[in-house]
């Protein structure tokens, strides 16, 4: 319009540590092109006020639309740090970015903790918040070990139910389901658990959202809405242009559980969003009038081609997805499974 | 086509304006009312725009922006000439002289309450012509020309610095207790005005004199930005006393701290009551949008103010309505009425502020809500505490 964006040509950057280059438009910047291409581009304000989305250049040139000087420090500038929200490159680029991506790179660390609050959600399931000491960095979908000193020292793993944070947690959810028997479970259950001390370690895990423009499945039963939850919250707040469809077996209308903050997802998500809640007990004369059966009833009517498949629940519930998957051709690299079974199958236990 | 004009209703209002001050008298009042309950009988009949045209030619949009200056300096002169005594550039003359109507017999015939419609008119214009404005063009960083004009608009509000600390304070911090223009839970409009004028001069301060640090270049020198805004508030506030001495100074003072107040009341109502942990992005949930389809037109899109935060970058024709973002009460002029009268707000926002925290708040903002409604002083707002409501789990 003023002649400052003269060349035409999509420029292309490479960003250490993915495959895959970004074409970027002209007139584009960085950050707009990565967000549009689904890469999970630390971001804040986008008009250069917040230095979130800060990135080392390697090799090229930019037009800068502010003044960086405004947010980042003398040694960032002199390192040849830019802002991707204000840089337009005006050659092809190479960048690196601190805290990139979603997978999970975090640093375990053990850090004590307290439980602040607790919420009950269902009849069997309570959501607990812990308060750490120390901040714990981690990718949605992951996991941690939960113990109680002095009474049950065997940890147990809980997925994080909530999106991570630029910088770490200090506050962490997690979603707590009793099972018959088990110690924890019912531990956090019974009693009014605010103020007692726990000990927590992670992250752990490899259920993450993977880079790609494919469209997203989920798949979750029971308390395994926490990984699920964690991971479209935070894809969220990437803007996440991936249509969405997300499948939550239950048994009855009392078991389901936090679906205000789905339809925050679904009210805001970038692309298209279904949610399609499941029962399989609810009384055939009750006034729901969604879907009935098993989740895996329902995985062909909304099953699109090409779909990358994110699902956590109950082992049985996720052995039969996969069968039902595999049967209609989704390959096994599509599809990434969050098993959670009680401690008496010593493995995750949401 | 339509989607062009549309936008030039804002230059339609800026000059009737000047109209009204050039016929003086009870046409000043006649102005103030004909465009104040314009707005209000407009955007309540006219209802919702959520249209987004394609604009082939934003360059068109551009200088729509940039005639601005012309017409706010233009409605000044105007309104300080109805103040001053003598005949300041010859215009009344001049328009003797084209059109037989005699500005100086009709000055005569002004009286106070004719002054005083005409400061609110006046002090509105600096708000709408040259706030709206100068807040789009100061965001374009990129586009020298539109900085300069974008700040000699925000100059006659003695603003020039909000160009600081709206891009680099305000967007970095909304709906955070750090943020000088985001109004917590129970703050009054009048209050609001004077802490966040106060607040975020001194932001705005701060963060030129960390840039000039960064660079090695002096505070008290040319490169600092922040001096150079009130310079230029300096200059038009001269070129107002040259116009007629201490009677136009402080009639010009008068129209532009209202249109200063202007801006800090509609701050107050873009991001009342809420609350953001500032280490997670911006959403269009963190502020009251409208759709009203004459504020939308007439004030460049300001009004889809929830796009505008969670995507800074885009410019005000692209913004889209996000008719399922959280809603002001009404259009702007009549919300920042209502501003005025402190119980009617709260007794309106009290349950859109509830309404906010149930529908579209996350676990952690429902935390932060319930502290800021321990700190509000609003016993409507003091009985909600999330916080308990998770522990009778």
């Amino acid at each position: 319009m003023f002649g400052l964006f003269k060349s035409a040509q999509p420029k292309t950057v490479h960003i250490e540590g993915l495959s895959a280059p970004l074409q970027v438009n002209p007139k584009e910047t960085i950050l707009q092109a990565a967000l549009r291409q689904g890469v999970r581009f630390p971001h804040s304000c986008r008009v250069g006020g917040c230095a979130s989305c800060k990135c080392q250049l390697k090799s090229g040139k930019v037009k800068e639309l502010t003044e960086s000087a405004y947010v980042l420090s003398d040694q960032e500038l002199a390192d040849g740090y830019v802002l991707a929200c204000q840089a337009v490159p005006k050659t092809d680029l190479a960048i690196r970015v601190d805290n990139l991506g979603s997978g999970p790179t975090h640093p375990v660390i053990k850090s004590a903790g307290v439980i602040t609050q607790a919420q009950r959600h269902t009849h069997d399931i309570v959501e607990l918040i812990v308060t750490l000491d120390e901040p714990m960095a981690y990718a949605a979908g992951q996991y941690a070990l939960l113990s109680v000193p002095g009474l049950i020292e065997e940890p147990r793993s809980y997925s994080f139910a909530s999106a991570p944070l630029q910088g770490g947690n200090r506050t962490l959810h997690f979603f707590v389901r009793a099972v018959p028997g088990g110690l924890m479970s019912n531990w956090a259950q019974q009693h009014n658990r605010i103020g007692a001390s726990v000990r927590v370690e992670g992250p752990f895990g490899d259920f993450y959202l993977r880079e790609s423009a494919q469209p997203i499945l989920c798949i979750a039963g029971g308390s395994g809405l926490a990984p699920i939850k964690a991971l479209l919250e935070d894809a969220l707040a990437f803007k996440c242009p991936r249509p969405v469809t997300f499948l939550f077996g239950a048994r009855t209308q009392r078991d389901l559980y936090c679906l205000d903050e789905i339809q925050t997802l679904a009210r805001e998500w970038a692309g298209d969003f279904r949610f399609v809640p499941v029962l399989s007990e609810e009384p055939a004369d009750s006034d729901w009038s969604g879907a009935r059966g098993l989740v895996t009833d329902h995985i062909d009517a909304h099953l699109q081609p090409h779909s990358q498949i994110y699902m956590c629940g109950p082992p049985a519930m996720l052995d039969a997805a996969e069968a039902q998957l595999r049967a209609r051709d989704i390959p096994a690299e599509e599809i990434f499974s969050d098993k959670f079974l009680d401690k008496s199958a010593l493995a995750k236990s949401a | 086509m339509l989607h062009y004009l549309k936008f030039f209703l804002f230059h339609a209002i800026g000059l009737t304006a000047i109209t009204m001050f050039t016929l003086g008298n009870d046409w000043m009042t006649w102005g103030f009312l004909i465009i104040f309950l314009g707005y209000i009988a407009l955007d309540a009949v006219l209802g919702d725009d959520i249209t987004i045209p394609d604009f082939k030619h934003p360059g068109i949009l551009t200088w729509q922006l940039w005639l601005a200056l012309p017409l706010l300096s233009g409605i000044v002169f105007t309104f300080l000439w109805q103040v001053s005594s003598g005949d300041p550039l010859g215009y009344g003359a001049l328009i003797q002289s084209v059109t037989g109507y005699d500005m100086v017999a009709a000055r005569e015939l002004n009286s106070g309450w004719n002054l005083f419609w005409g400061v609110v008119l006046c002090g509105l214009m600096i708000g709408m012509i040259g706030t709206i404005t100068g807040h789009e063009l100061t965001h374009r960083t990129w586009d020298k020309v539109s900085m300069l004009v974008g700040r000699w608009l925000l100059a006659f509000s003695f603003d020039s610095n909000f160009s600081i600390e709206h891009v680099y304070g305000h967007h970095r911090y909304v709906s955070t207790t750090e943020d000088p223009a985001t109004a917590p839970r129970g703050r009054n409009v009048y209050a609001h005005v004077v802490m966040s004028t106060i607040r975020g001069n001194i932001s705005a301060w701060n963060i030129e004199k960390e840039r000039l640090q960064k660079k090695r270049q002096g505070l008290f020198s040319h490169h600092n930005i922040a001096i150079r805004g009130y310079l230029m508030s300096v200059v038009i506030l001269a070129l107002a006393f040259a116009m007629g001495g201490l009677t136009t100074l402080l009639f010009f003072i008068a129209a532009g701290a209202w249109g200063k107040s202007l801006l800090e009341i509609v701050n107050y109502m873009e991001h009342y009551g809420m609350v953001r942990n500032p280490n997670t992005p911006v959403q269009p949930r963190h502020s009251w949008n409208t759709n009203k389809r004459f504020s939308s037109w007439s004030m460049f899109n300001l009004t889809r103010h929830s796009h505008h935060h969670a995507q800074g970058e885009v410019p005000y024709h692209e913004l889209k309505p996000y008719h399922d973002a959280p809603m002001m009460i009404n259009g702007y002029l009549t919300t920042i009425v209502i501003a005025l009268i402190p119980p009617l707000w709260h007794k309106l926002m009290i349950p859109k502020v509830l309404d906010w925290d149930a529908r579209y708040a996350s676990a952690e903002e429902r935390v932060l809500a319930t502290e800021a409604n321990r700190k509000s002083g609003l016993k409507a707002l003091q009985r909600i505490d999330y916080n308990e409501v998770l522990k009778a789990a």
